[in-house]
């Protein structure tokens, strides 16, 4: 194996070994490349046009989220939170709040998790959008693309109207919302609701059952269940393996459990049953949008406790002590007992987690991320080798990983 | 329930404490009962033996390892926890795993690698040994994964300085305003 | 008392045949006012106020470069997710003639860094920018790429303009499509302004 030069770059075509078939070569693939899905490189040995090696190359998205969050409060974090797995930021954003939560052991009123729970499947249906999107193009169905970010536009909407950002909203936060929606929120998400389930049969009816597709994706980087287990995966690549383990349903958070909702799961455990489990987890998402949204009721959205969130604004006309607690939230963040927590919530990708140490202090001793797309990007080799170069193209694809998430 | 219910994971780390001290006598594995939820202490001679215990264990079967990283405690001796954290499904609970390695002067703390029993670690040991310096004896293929490839240092370490730019305010001098202006820049 | 004005400069005695006095691409409806030699035919003089153009070669070589940029892929974390929402239907890059996002940065003349630069990805950067034939332009999208944004600790280069040189910044987190659309023609301006030369 030839050691990886200090740029990270192999230069030219390197004709390396002879196997007894022919000469094995070392091609370089990324990091700029458009179907890499993000700055990963793999450095391939291919023989003729068989993958006999394949080596992930990260860390070129590597942002040391790790480090800043040891030097940021608590609230502080949150923004950072949204920047790692960018596809769903809401996602990453709950998790964090779950964590810091249980370690104060406090919990958000319902109407808060339930419009958590709406925010964060439309930020899961959005990730599976661009996924679907990516995924087709790159095996030349163009249209899907176009497609996925007309739905993805307006779920980028409906995050303008609720915070006023359309990506890195940064609204779920610890002790519940950054602010109650506005009134439009149920009409916009209804609509939304009503339009998307058309769709996505709009868009299994230009892939499944296309035999440009199933040729290409059937029976392809094929991974047992007890595999899968052992790289670490899960989300949708377990779940296409056939094993039905969904966070949601079995350690629920935030009130899933209130919602009825199936999980899908495949029976290859192929590209192709990658692609179906993530097409029926966008409609078990908008039916769990729906769910939500007709249970939502009046009430506050954020927990009662002054020392973790700060005071809403008309009271820091009249009340002293509003004052005083928004000073020091703002400054010196609050304080959670010294311990050690870890939270794991289902990430459109596998199981996300956030770990959290503490020391008592205004800042966190360490706070680990656990990256479903870590592991996923780990068990590439075990997927593309033996297989022609235009396959990687489409497994890179259906694992779906994000180089923000998995290089933090 | 605002937050998921860890009944399950308690129960599911008394069990796996239960077993590994009954297939390995000699262990003495305990909890460390860190708030709100305990680890198991385990210490690294016995790592790979108890850790296979926990995956291979019929009662057991932790699959999937989701996550290793470490905690630098600068003033405590020794001064790394090594935390694993696995997920069964049969049990349907996560516990975490805690391994205590001491810092050496005259090169990295060491301890054995877990690749043999979950392949995922091969990956996840990478990640420890770029960011934390702590080496894993059996990993095949033991290199930096996060950094570039010549970068010295260990950045998550907690005596690693992250430097960043100072922000230059022309009228100010700099912020934080210990941060050092490089010198010869303009302002 | 007769307020002096100044006297119109005297006009040259020789009137160019060709005189550009706005360009003919962006008002191609006015019509040219050029006093013609008394040798030209009827039918010459009829047509020429509306069947030719006249301009510079630097100005519609200009025209050629701003109108149709095709940008080098380089989306690198979550502003590229928005640039590729500003390729979308919704706001559609491409009626602005950044139709084709080459892969290949041989073929591609406009590079727009998207995303956070890490240490281990600057040389990548750099080799792409030279790769790339000129004339070449650079916008830098989002607050990363310009200045580092919110990440300022060993990992992220603090602005890519210590790799590349950029001609247009754009900032936010992630900058709305819009913006990136408003950096796009900021560009095409200053390319066409860049042409009278």
């Amino acid at each position: 194996m030839s050691e990886a030069p200090a740029t990270g770059f192999v230069e030219g075509l390197n004709l390396i070994g002879d196997t007894p078939e022919g000469p094995l070569m070392e091609l370089n693939m990324g990091p700029q490349h458009p179907s890499t899905h993000g700055v990963l490189r793999i450095v391939l040995r291919v023989e003729g046009e068989i993958v006999r090696y394949a080596d992930p190359d990260i860390g070129y998205l590597h942002t040391g989220f790790e480090k800043d969050f040891e030097r940021l409060t608590y609230h502080q974090a949150v923004p950072l939170t949204d920047r790692m797995d960018y596809l769903s930021p809401l996602g990453n954003n709950l998790g964090y709040a779950l964590t810091v939560e249980k370690l104060l052991g406090e919990t958000v009123p319902e109407r808060a998790q339930r419009i958590r729970v709406i925010m964060v499947e439309l930020a899961r249906i959005g990730s599976h959008l661009v996924w679907l999107g990516t995924h087709a193009l790159d095996l030349g169905a163009q249209s899907a693309f176009l497609y996925g970010w007309r739905e993805r536009e307006k779920i980028l909407e409906i995050n303008e109207m609720v915070s006023g950002v359309r990506m890195m909203t940064s609204f779920i936060r610890v002790g519940g919302l950054m602010a109650d929606v506005p009134p439009e929120f149920d009409a916009a998400v209804q609509a939304f609701v009503d339009d998307f389930r058309g769709k996505v049969d709009d868009y299994e009816s230009m892939l499944t059952d296309n035999p440009l597709w199933t040729d290409r994706t059937r029976d392809l980087a094929v991974i047992s269940a007890e595999e899968a287990m052992d790289y670490g995966l899960g989300g949708p690549t377990l779940r296409a393996s056939g094993v039905a383990h969904d966070l949601r349903k079995d350690a629920p958070y935030s009130g899933y459990d209130d919602y009825e909702f199936n999980v899908p799961t495949g029976t290859h455990g192929d590209v192709y049953d990658r692609y179906l489990v993530r097409i029926h987890e966008m409609r078990e998402s908008i039916d769990i949008v729906e769910q939500a949204l007709a249970r939502l009721k009046p009430g506050p959205v954020v927990i009662d406790n002054r020392k973790v969130v700060i005071p809403p604004r008309h009271e820091l006309d009249t009340s002293m002590e509003a004052v005083i607690h928004h000073f020091k939230l703002v400054t010196e963040g609050f304080r959670p007992p010294a311990g050690e927590v870890y939270v794991g919530v289902e990430g459109p990708r596998g199981e996300l987690g956030y770990y959290l140490v503490s020391d008592a202090g205004n800042k966190p001793y360490r706070l680990k991320v656990r990256a479903p797309s870590f592991s996923l990007i780990g068990a590439i080799p075990r997927l593309v080798v033996g297989h022609i170069l235009a396959d990687v193209v489409a497994i890179l694809g259906s694992l779906d990983f994000i180089l923000g998430d998995s290089d933090r | 329930m605002g937050v998921a219910d860890t009944s399950a994971d308690r129960a599911a780390l008394q069990k796996a404490l239960e077993i590994v001290n009954q297939r390995l006598p000699g262990a003495g594995v305990e909890i460390e009962e860190t708030p709100p939820e305990g680890a198991l202490l385990l210490d690294a001679a016995h790592l790979v033996d108890a850790c296979r215990v926990l995956k291979e264990d019929a009662g057991l079967r932790f699959a999937i390892p989701l996550f290793c990283t470490a905690v630098d405690w600068l003033d405590r001796e020794p001064r790394f926890d090594l935390v694993y954290q696995l997920r069964s499904l049969h049990l349907q609970a996560a516990i975490r795993v805690k391994v205590r390695v001491e810092d050496r002067l005259d090169g990295l703390p060491s301890v054995p690698s877990l690749t043999g029993v979950w392949k995922g670690m091969g990956y996840l040991e990478r990640e420890v040994y770029d960011l934390f310096g702590i080496e894993f004896e059996g990993h095949p293929d033991l290199r930096r994964i996060l950094m570039p490839v010549d970068w010295e240092g260990y950045p998550l370490r907690k005596d690693y300085v992250s430097f960043g730019e100072p922000v230059k305010f022309t009228d100010r001098g700099s912020f934080p305003p210990d941060a050092a202006v490089p010198q010869g820049s303009e302002q | 008392m007769s307020i002096e004005t100044p006297k119109p400069p005297a006009k040259p005695d020789f009137t160019p045949y060709h005189t550009v006095r706005q360009s003919p691409i962006m008002f191609p409806n006015q019509p040219h006012t050029h006093p013609l030699p008394p040798s030209a035919g009827d039918h010459l003089t009829a047509s020429l106020g509306h069947n030719f153009v006249t301009t510079t070669v630097n100005k519609v070589v200009a025209w050629g470069r701003y109108n149709s940029m095709w940008p080098a892929l380089f989306g690198l974390a979550c502003c590229a997710i928005e640039m590729m929402g500003t390729g979308g239907p919704k706001f559609d890059l491409a009626r602005f003639g950044a139709e084709v996002f080459r892969a290949s940065p041989r073929q591609a003349d406009l590079m727009i860094v998207a995303g956070r630069v890490s240490q281990k990805m600057a040389p990548v950067l750099r080799q792409i920018y030279d790769q790339m034939p000129e004339p070449k332009w650079v916008i830098s999208m989002g607050a990363c790429a310009s200045c580092g944004g919110v990440f300022n600790n060993y990992a992220i280069v603090q602005g890519v303009d210590k790799v590349v040189p950029v001609d247009v910044y754009v900032p936010g987190c992630p900058p709305r499509p819009e913006a990136l659309l408003d950096a796009v023609l900021k560009l095409q301006r200053k390319i066409r302004a860049q042409a009278v030369a």
